[in-house]
């Protein structure tokens, strides 16, 4: 008995890391600072994997990012007002390889994109960075959240979850001090 | 039965120690093929420091650290033509060239997909002016074939990933090197 309960525990211990948004690798300018920009510009996220996919992976990112941005009480071009700084946000999809739930041999389902981040008015980079996750479905321990995914289709919500730890990168360092 | 058991011991010993990680092997971070679009000048390029790199803890997983990626860096920039000469010291050179390992990563199981992500900035060491500065992305797939061992899978995927960086680095600096 005790051990159902462990079991359960542990399950969803281990599904809210499957499901936690990853934190992405920034690089800055020098110098270089966020904090004056509450306005957005999201050009339209490239594939540049190579592969096609079921879904349109680029047009996907986009409209995660545009979604998870207003969520947050930004505002997002054209809704811009003016005189506002607007922070241009160029992304890329570099590595989307899908997950296989074939339980002899399950393969993890992975994704990385690339972030640069630009002042729309000067047109300078100010800083770029790059948000991998991973799933590991049908592994040992992430069985239970992962097959729950691979059912559903990993590829969306790995983009989803990158979406959201773009946004909140961005939000950390907008509120830095 | 003594036999059998050093027979045992033997055939676990090699496979524990064949899933110890090891970091990169530097010759084999050096891309073998030549650069398409070469230019050849008369400039010395002192390869400075590099950073952000992390050191493989032989129970986790291949990393690449600073001291082989500047290895690297500096046998191919030597053998791209692209400088008079590359030196590593402080005598006097015309550029210099910097690098920071932003972002590394291996991902999946059975074909390991790594991605390196490296700030270059090369300078005018007269002047101290930044002639340039890119952020460069490369990807590499080990496939399930190059090796059964996994971790052996990982070190050849950040082999092959700074390979793929390299390459970029050389051919971008083939470009906006001054003529």
């Amino acid at each position: 008995m005790k051990l159902k309960y462990l079991a359960v525990v542990l399950s969803l211990v281990v599904s809210s890391c499957v499901y936690a948004p990853p934190e992405p690798e920034v690089w800055m300018e020098k110098g270089a600072s966020l904090t004056q920009y509450k306005a957005f510009e999201v050009l339209p996220a490239q594939n540049e994997t190579g592969k096609t996919f079921g879904f349109d992976v680029g047009a996907t990112l986009t409209a995660k990012l545009i979604a998870k941005l207003h969520a947050k009480g930004y505002s997002v071009q054209p809704a811009a007002s003016p005189g506002e700084d607007v922070l241009l946000l160029r992304s890329s999809v570099m590595v989307l390889e899908e997950g296989s739930l074939i339980t002899l041999f399950p393969e993890a389902a992975y994704c990385t994109v690339r972030t640069a981040l630009i002042d729309k008015k000067t047109g300078g980079l100010l800083g770029e960075m790059v948000t991998s996750k991973e799933f590991r479905t049908g592994g040992l321990l992430e069985g239970g959240g992962a097959g729950a995914i691979g059912l559903a289709g990993s590829e969306p919500l790995l983009i989803d979850l990158i979406a959201e730890g773009i946004v909140n990168e961005l939000e950390k360092r907008i509120k830095q001090h | 039965m003594n036999g059998t058991v050093s027979l045992i011991t033997f055939f676990f010993g090699v496979v524990i120690l064949s899933a110890c990680a090891a970091a990169p092997d530097v010759d084999r971070m050096i891309p073998s093929a030549p650069p398409s679009a070469v230019l050849h000048s008369d400039k010395v390029l002192r390869v400075g420091e590099v950073t952000g790199g992390k050191e493989t803890n032989p129970l986790m997983q291949s990393m690449i650290d600073d001291t082989g990626f500047r290895q690297a860096l500096v046998d191919t920039l030597q053998r791209s033509g692209l400088f008079r000469s590359v030196i590593t010291d402080q005598a006097a050179a015309d550029y210099e060239l910097q690098a920071e390992i932003v972002s590394q990563e291996v991902q999946g199981i059975y074909d390991a997909t790594a991605t390196l992500f490296v700030n270059y900035r090369l300078l005018e060491v007269s002047s101290h002016r930044e002639i340039w500065k890119e952020n460069l992305l490369s990807r590499y797939m080990a496939k399930f074939e190059e090796s059964f061992i996994g971790v052996e899978r990982r070190r050849k995927a950040n082999e092959g990933v700074v390979r793929e960086n390299l390459l970029q680095l050389v051919d971008r600096l083939s470009q906006v090197l001054p003529k």
